[in-house]
């Protein structure tokens, strides 16, 4: 199966909704879940599917991505067969909001899709959360006889994504978006034969500026395209509330066991940091609390990255908290998230709404 | 082979009886230690931290979790070509097939591997001891004494000293004399176990030594000796800091709840001369609603439920609702059950505690597989 499927992950878009979290870095580098970012999420997954040539494209402000994925070692890429190769992404990416399979990214690097002997290219974006395998997906794929299959959870009221309809026999039928009735979301996510998908970088070179999910929902007579439901645990980062919502899933019980829990695992770098330390008197409740922290104060429902300090006195509700942050003697952080080296002084109260959380940006002192 | 300046050759196929249940399936070497670590992480970072990079680790006891937790010495900085960590157990050769016959005797055997390496100094450790030190120092300090020999001491207070083999020094810090365990002693300079030699020097000696039938083949018991007679230049070199062998249940049980201190004398938390560790790769611990934790040290993947008070729970650790932790450590994935309550007890790894079981008492350190 590894030899027979070629993986890409497209990490060349952005995502307005998702605000100063993406200020200084693209959507695939946001830190997640205390000690990842959400590329660990697809790369990991190419990896426990014995998937292991993986193109990255890459955005034109790399620098985030390259420091976090290297050569690829945490997810065991830095092979002679195959491994990771990190591609160039087109300086349109970033700017085309929610495209984020542009049909130039990959003519700009089809040397690596003609010169594999996969069957198969499976593509992916870095918005989902989610431990999956692609292996059922890549069967469920080479039996269906069509030549593309396009993921799909079931998840309605995401006016700007694409949904999928789909034909009594599982084909896609048409690809809508701003439905709200529509309920079969596109996960950013799909499996399509190498030949066809070089087959496609020839026939639309001359409107290569397209997203290819546009160009088949433009040319749907075309194309037999087969359709594939995930139905464990996916969430979707498009925007800060859609980050707040699934960073707090991971208190759920069921949600850790499907992303954290299987055989499969999720690799990150790691940072060798040592254990974190709970003071006598802190008081800490329903919380993710990664390594390397030290807590004297109050942390409930929250979300703590590593090497965070939080002082006596302090209080952490409702919150994200990453890594290297300093909450300092009695100030109160409620429904916020704060960015990276974020430094909150002595007494200062910062809260935000349930649905509405406060993003405290990188490097900011309150 | 592009020869080194300095290699090191790690002793870390010692059983550590007096560690009972710990050491049943493990050397003493890859013992856990603080949540994450196995204690042969402090001899490697320090080696990595010291800029060298290549170092032999000399296994015999139950080598298994040990070989499996060097794996290419990754973890550490250590994977490299030109050096990097080589495992090196026990062989046989067309003459039959021997163990390692105390510590002189297992470097012996590797004196093919050394030569490979051609350097001009062989700095020799022990896997189980618990200390920051940078290397590099106490080579300088050999180079400038023209030193065949350089040993690592530090002081102790007089009345443990008959306990250590203990190091007799001139106004120079030449050594003069070497007592293992005297009754009386009349130096309170312990060895540390960690040495300097000339790689000529030691070559020598070595076969010297390995043809004298009277010999245990031991550093402390018969190299050091001979050196002195041959009129070597032995030097010592001061260590200040925090250096411990965990040697037995109590030390091992004390010197990780020192971790908690506010200030604790072996600093793991500093960033300076991180201690790197191969853990799996396990998310963020999770506190549960109704869990309390206080005092306490928590490593990543484990799930805490139960009330928790000044105790270290280590990796993919699973404290059930209702638990009651004090004053105990629990070594890697063990697991424990509702309603269990415990205190002052070790947790072996892996090992699961029924729910309901109250188990240790404030007396003795229990150890529970």
């Amino acid at each position: 199966m590894g030899t027979s499927t070629l993986g890409i992950i497209t990490a060349n878009y952005t995502r307005k909704d998702l605000g100063s979290l993406v200020d200084s870095r693209t959507v695939a580098t946001i830190p997640f879940g205390g000690r990842y970012r959400l590329i660990d999420f697809p790369l990991s997954n190419y990896v426990n599917s014995g998937i292991t040539t993986v193109g990255l494209i890459t955005p034109y402000y790399y620098r985030s991505i390259m420091d976090h994925v290297g050569a690829g070692k945490p997810w065991e890429l830095a092979r002679k067969i195959g491994g990771l190769f990190v591609l160039p992404g087109t300086v349109f990416g970033e700017r085309e909001e929610g495209a984020r399979f542009l049909l130039r990214d990959l003519i700009i690097n089809r040397k690596i899709i003609d010169r594999s002997h996969a069957k198969y290219v499976l593509l992916c974006d870095t918005s989902t959360v989610m431990n999956c395998d692609f292996r059922e997906f890549i069967n469920a794929h080479a039996e269906s006889g069509c030549p593309i299959s396009l993921m799909y959870k079931n998840e309605p009221g995401r006016t700007n994504r694409s949904y999928l309809k789909i034909k009594k026999n599982g084909q896609l039928d048409e690809i809508v978006t701003g439905d709200p009735k529509a309920k079969n979301l596109f996960m950013g996510c799909f499996v399509i034969d190498r030949e066809m998908l070089i087959r496609i970088m020839d026939w639309y070179r001359a409107i290569d500026n397209n997203d290819i999910i546009h160009i088949l929902s433009q040319n749907l007579s075309k194309f037999k395209i087969n359709t594939y439901e995930y139905k464990s645990y996916a969430a979707i980062i498009d925007s800060v509330s859609d980050y707040k919502k699934a960073s707090q899933e991971l208190l759920l019980k069921e949600v850790r066991q499907e992303l954290f829990e299987k055989d499969a695992q999720i690799y990150t770098k790691t940072q060798d940091e040592a254990p974190t330390i709970y003071r006598p008197g802190s008081n800490v409740k329903k919380s993710l609390v990664a390594a390397g922290c030290v807590i004297e104060g109050t942390v409930e429902n929250s979300i703590i990255f590593r090497s965070t300090h939080i002082k006596k006195g302090a209080i952490v509700k409702n919150s994200i908290v990453m890594q290297k942050a300093t909450i300092e003697t009695n100030a109160v952080v409620i429904n916020a998230i704060l960015d990276k080296f974020v430094h909150v002084g002595r007494k200062a109260h910062i809260e935000g709404g349930d649905d509405r959380p406060v993003v405290i940006g990188k490097d900011e002192i309150i | 082979m592009k020869n080194k300046e300095c290699i090191a050759m790690l002793l870390a196929g010692g059983q550590g009886s007096r560690l009972y249940d710990l050491t049943k399936n493990n050397a003493k070497p890859a013992v856990s230690f603080g949540g994450k670590y196995r204690i042969i992480d402090f001899s490697l970072s320090n080696c990595v931290n010291s800029g060298i990079d290549t170092v032999g680790v000399l296994i015999q006891y139950r080598p298994m979790v040990l070989n499996k937790y060097l794996g290419t010495g990754e973890a550490w900085d250590l994977d490299s070509s030109l050096g990097g960590v080589h495992v090196l157990p026990p062989y046989a050769t067309e003459a039959g097939g021997a163990w390692y016959d105390g510590t002189a005797d297992a470097i012996y055997h590797n004196i093919d591997f050394i030569d490979a390496y051609d350097p001009e100094y062989v700095l020799i450790l022990s896997g189980d001891h618990l200390y920051k030190m940078d290397y590099n120092q106490m080579l300088n300090a050999h180079k400038a004494k023209n030193a065949d020999l350089t040993v690592s001491v530090m002081e102790v207070p007089w009345e443990e000293a008959s306990r250590f083999g203990l190091m007799y020094v001139n106004k120079a810090d030449r050594i003069t004399k070497f007592m293992e365990k005297p009754a009386n002693p009349e130096s309170n300079l312990a060895s540390m176990g960690i040495y300097i030699f000339n790689w000529k020097t030691l070559r020598k000696i070595l076969l010297e030594d390995h043809v004298d039938p009277k010999s245990e083949k031991d550093f402390g018991k018969n190299i050091i000796p001979k050196l002195l007679k041959e009129k070597k230049r032995l030097y010592a070199y001061h260590f200040e800091g925090y250096w411990k062998d965990v040697g037995t249940v109590d030390s091992y049980y004390e010197a990780q709840m020192a971790l908690l201190d506010e200030k604790p004398e072996f600093n793991i938390f500093d960033s300076n001369m991180r201690i790197f560790s191969n853990s799996n790769m396990y998310p963020p611990h999770k506190i549960g609603e109704n869990a309390e934790i206080s005092d306490s040290m928590v490593c990543n993947g484990s799930v805490v439920l139960g009330k928790v008070d000044h105790s270290i729970i280590g990796l993919g650790v699973y404290v059930e609702e209702g638990a009651v932790i004090k004053d105990s450590i629990l070594l890697p994935g063990c697991k424990i059950g509702k309603g269990a309550k415990l205190s002052h007890v070790i947790v072996n790894e892996d090992a699961v505690v029924p729910a309901g079981k109250t188990l240790g008492s404030s007396k003795k350190i229990d150890i529970i597989i």
